[in-house]
């Protein structure tokens, strides 16, 4: 970095002799900055005037004055002499020269700081891009050495892999090698075998035969006598139209047979058959009405269109004995496609269910899972407590029926209850029809007695038109009936009681 | 359930009669019928020499019994006690004999099965088949007894003769394409005959009665094949069990393999039940001792109960692995059953010899496991209903049914080693046959555990 050494600059007057000029200096530290500055050595305070006095003394005035002005219309200024051709100084110029040279110099100084302020910036940066460098360079070494370890790995394995096949083919070539030897040795022993056994054969041949010749009257059987055959039936020459009966027993058992086993696979094809028929019903009532969803329908609508003519067909009864190749193609096609549509519904509700688990539905239609669980804990408690009193009800019934003695004192008790209570049912019907014929003679005495009592308000108002004492003895016989009233209403009550706990007893 | 007394019995021969009412028994020479209900003696036969192999014929009424070092063949009446056969083979000797289905022929195998000499009961007459297959199965008759087939080998070539029983006459006659024909086997329709080859090649090739090859199956190659067979009881399925510790299903339809059961040393699947048969110390009070100890004290102290544990699945099997180097390795599927109702199929894997396999056919997959504390000998579905029994070497007998599981000791003084057992063919009782005896067995209600 520089160092900067401002030196006050002293006032100028128009014959001073000793024109300080003092400049700055810049040491630049950095050895590659070529900018070419303009470097002034600076010297001390006591030296500025030998310093000054270097450029210009009293002798060379004029021309350091003239140098002045050639260095300055160079540089673009106005000359400082007055006149072009004159001696004399134009101090105006000068002044002018002077203000415009030092502006130039505070640029110079500015665009100095900013060229160092980018200086540095440039060298931090660049301290910084050598830093990343280095730990790129670093890292790069690093996975170049991880990629060499690893490659060898991979070399390994693949060797290990090359050793292991040409093993897998070794092993394959000795068994293969092995199977050849076992298939030579074991014709080589067929061979052996045949000819031990064609020898075995000729010895048996040789001894059947000396067995036969010796005529031994040994072989033979003694029987007591003959018994009769298990059949008893007599037995049959062997002859063609035996054989050719023997024939027809084969192959009528051999039809027999698979006969039975045809009726038996028709048996299930038909209620395989039948299955199948109540499947595609219930795929039909499973799927989901179509006025729902248009965008459904316009998918399935056609399919099952085309569906429904098939359940129209089908359901016709001669079409199951039909067991035609495309008959039973379009059933299964049908059931096929119908399962398919009903795969998707489920899926689509799976979906449904699913979204409402995580929250993103907020469906009125479908029940949150914990009212679901509240309500099924309900009415499982419910449940519960039917089953309990269904279990204590049942037990009273059966201590009721079954009573801790045995049969013949239940049979008793039984028949003594109902002897009771039929002596009882007997009594009170008794009774009933006593009240009831006195219920009988009081009606009749009653109405007598409403005549009566009517007969006589009768004459009685015919009487009162004559006068007047008539009256009491109205009301007297009013009141009379009233409480005749009164006591047959409390009759009828007290016998209506009484029927409707006879009746409630039976 | 009850135990009968023990009977003497010599070479593990003792037959029920097909209409259950008798059981036949021999005793070296002797042959002794008794009947069933009762265990009464009915009958006593003498014959002339060791019997080694009886049978009895298809009307109950007769019975055979054949002694192989004289090769005589000698036949009882029931219904008449006088009455007698001898059939002797003389110096042609005898190797098998066996039954017609119809309850009057006898069809003796000389040795080195030179000839198949069929002798009537009712005529004089005498029909011989030649070159027959020195095979295990090589006769095979239909279940309704109208058809035999017959393996034969002529000039380094398998052939099958079928025949009709009613007279002999000869039906068909085709070759078979099998290297070295193992065995055959009708199945229960009488409509199709399975003919499999040497374990030494995987094949097995179904003909329809009239000669006509309808499939071959070949699973694999180069590898010990096929160890046994067995149809379902409707004809629907043929189980196929192989060396390679799996059974194949072939359905009757396409006669291609439906599944494969495989047979794991350790079981995962939490749908099985596993059981696992665990002895139980019995409860000895000590005041009782007396001495010296009564037979029955002994051996109820040393005779170990048990009882069937439910194991937590994965259950692991022992799994002997055997020895390489030999012939006929006791490896692969040796036994399969159906269940009379063609629900289930009981299969022993040779190489984890004890365990019982059972498997639900109507679901194809495994069910239940029965793990024992011995080897199985052998097992047999009951006729009637889905129960089986097996036995193990030991003097208990184990019952499995759906419902569940459950194990009986026989009661007996010292050890009962049970090899064998056959059901009554009511499906209510059944005998359980140990080296030198015989008991015999009602099998009531079974108490679960």
């Amino acid at each position: 970095m520089g160092d900067w050494k401002t030196v006050a600059v002293p006032v100028l007057s128009s014959d001073s002799k000793n024109i300080f000029q003092y400049t700055s200096e810049k040491k630049i530290s950095p050895p590659n900055m070529n900018a070419q500055v303009l470097r002034l050595p600076l010297p001390s305070s006591k030296s500025m005037h030998s310093f000054f006095s270097a450029f210009c003394t009293e002798e060379n005035i004029e021309q350091s004055i003239s140098y002045l002005n050639r260095e300055l219309t160079t540089l673009g200024f106005p000359s400082i002499y007055a006149e072009s051709k004159g001696k004399e100084l134009n101090l105006i110029s000068i002044i002018n020269c002077m203000n415009e040279l030092l502006v130039l110099q505070h640029k110079n100084l500015r665009a100095q700081e900013e060229v160092e302020m980018q200086h540095l910036k440039l060298g931090s940066d660049m301290d910084h891009l050598q830093n990343c460098y280095a730990k790129l360079k670093e890292q790069l070494e690093l996975s170049k050495r991880e990629i060499v370890g690893l490659q060898e790995r991979d070399r390994q394995l693949q060797s290990k892999n090359r050793n292991l096949h040409q093993l897998l083919k070794n092993e394959k070539d000795e068994v293969q090698k092995l199977q050849n030897i076992i298939s030579s040795r074991a014709t080589q022993y067929n061979h052996d075998m045949k000819r031990k056994e064609r020898e075995y054969n000729k010895l048996k041949e040789r001894l059947h035969q000396l067995v036969m010749n010796k005529k031994d009257k040994k072989i033979a059987m003694e029987v007591l006598n003959y018994v009769g055959r298990a059949d008893g039936k007599r037995g049959a020459w062997r002859t063609d139209k035996t054989e050719a009966r023997n024939e027809e027993q084969m192959y009528k058992v051999l039809l027999n047979d698979y006969e039975q086993r045809q009726k038996q696979l028709l048996l299930e094809n038909a209620e395989l058959k039948k299955v199948l028929q109540q499947m595609k019903k219930e795929i039909i009532s499973l799927l989901p009405p179509q006025k729902q969803k248009p965008k459904e329908r316009c998918e399935d609508g056609p399919v099952l269109s085309d569906l429904e003519e098939d359940i129209g067909e089908f359901n016709k009864e001669n079409m199951w004995e039909l067991s035609c190749e495309t008959v039973r193609e379009q059933l299964t096609n049908s059931i096929r496609k119908q399962w398919r549509m009903l795969k998707n519904h489920v899926e689509k509700l799976d979906n449904q269910v699913s979204r409402v688990h995580s929250g993103a539905l907020n469906d009125k239609d479908v029940i949150s899972r914990e009212d679901h669980e509240l309500e099924t804990e309900k009415l499982e408690l419910e449940i519960q407590q039917c089953k309990e009193m269904i279990k204590t009800q049942q037990q009273l019934l059966q201590q009721q029926l079954m009573s801790p003695c045995d049969d013949d004192t239940t049979l008793l008790l039984q028949d003594c209850y109902l002897l009771e209570e039929r002596e009882r049912l007997q009594e009170e019907w008794r009774l009933f029809q006593e009240q009831k014929k006195n219920f009988e003679k009081e009606r009749r005495s009653f109405t007598e007695a409403a005549i009566r009592l009517g007969l006589e308000v009768l004459e009685k108002w015919k009487g009162i038109r004559k006068g007047t004492p008539m009256e009491d003895s109205i009301t007297i016989t009013l009141i009379q009936t009233k409480n005749y009233l009164m006591r047959v209403v409390c009759l009828l009550l007290s016998l209506y009681r009484e029927l409707v706990l006879l009746l409630c007893k039976t | 359930m009850d135990f009968s007394e023990l009977f003497k019995l010599s070479g593990l021969l003792g037959r029920f009669s097909p209409d259950g009412k008798c059981l036949a028994s021999c005793v070296q020479y002797r042959l002794i019928i008794r009947d069933v209900n009762t265990l009464q003696i009915l009958q006593l036969y003498t014959c002339l020499d060791q019997i080694q192999y009886i049978e009895w014929s298809s009307d109950s009424l007769f019975i055979l019994c054949a002694m192989y070092k004289r090769g005589i063949v000698q036949v009882w009446s029931l219904e008449q006690p006088d009455w007698h056969c001898k059939i002797d083979e003389g110096s042609a000797g005898l190797v098998a004999s066996c039954w017609s289905p119809d309850g009057r022929h006898i069809l003796n195998t000389t040795e080195f099965h030179l000839r198949i000499t069929v002798w009537s009961l009712c005529t004089k007459s005498v029909s011989y088949i030649k070159y027959p297959k020195a095979c295990q199965q090589g006769i095979a008759f239909t279940k309704d007894g109208r058809y035999m087939a017959v393996a034969e080998r002529r000039d380094c070539k398998d052939f099958v003769s079928l025949f009709v029983c009613s007279n002999w006459q000869l039906l068909r006659h085709f070759d078979t394409e099998t290297q070295d024909l193992f065995g055959i086997e009708w199945a229960p329709n009488g409509c199709i005959l399975a003919v499999w080859d040497t374990c030494l090649e995987y094949k097995i090739l179904l003909y329809s009665l009239d000669g006509r090859l309808l499939s071959t199956y070949q699973a694999y190659e180069w590898s010990l094949g096929i160890k046994s067979i067995a149809w379902s009881p409707s004809s629907q399925f043929l189980a196929i069990g192989s060396y390679d510790e799996k059974v194949r299903i072939l359905n009757h339809v396409t006669w291609k393999k439906i599944t494969e059961f495989e047979h794991p040393a350790t079981v995962t699947n939490t749908k099985t039940i596993v059981y696992k048969e665990v002895e139980k110390s019995p409860s000895v009070e000590t005041e009782r001792f007396s001495f010296p100890p009564t037979r029955a004290l002994a051996s109820s102290v040393f005779s170990t109960q048990s009882k069937y544990d439910i194991s937590q699945v994965p259950v692991s099997f022992q799994y002997i692995k055997p020895v390489a180097d030999r012939a006929n390795p006791k490896m692969g599927i040796g036994m399969l059953a159906f269940s009379p109702d063609n629900c289930f199929l009981a299969t022993r894997n040779d190489n984890i010899p004890n365990a019982v396999w059972i498997w639900d056919i109507q679901k194809l997959k495994l069910f239940v496991v029965l793990e024992q504390l011995c080897a199985i000998q052998s097992f047999q579905w009951d006729p009637r209903q889905p129960r089986l029994a097996v036995c193990t070497g030991n003097s208990k007998v184990y019952l499995w049914s759906p419902a569940g599981c459950v194990s009986v000791q026989v009661p007996t003084e010292g050890d009962f080693q049970i090899v064998s057992l056959c059901w009554h063919p009511s499906g209510d009782s059944m005998a359980l046959l140990k080296i030198e005896a015989v008991k015999m067995n009602e099998v009531g209600d079974i108490y679960l555990y």
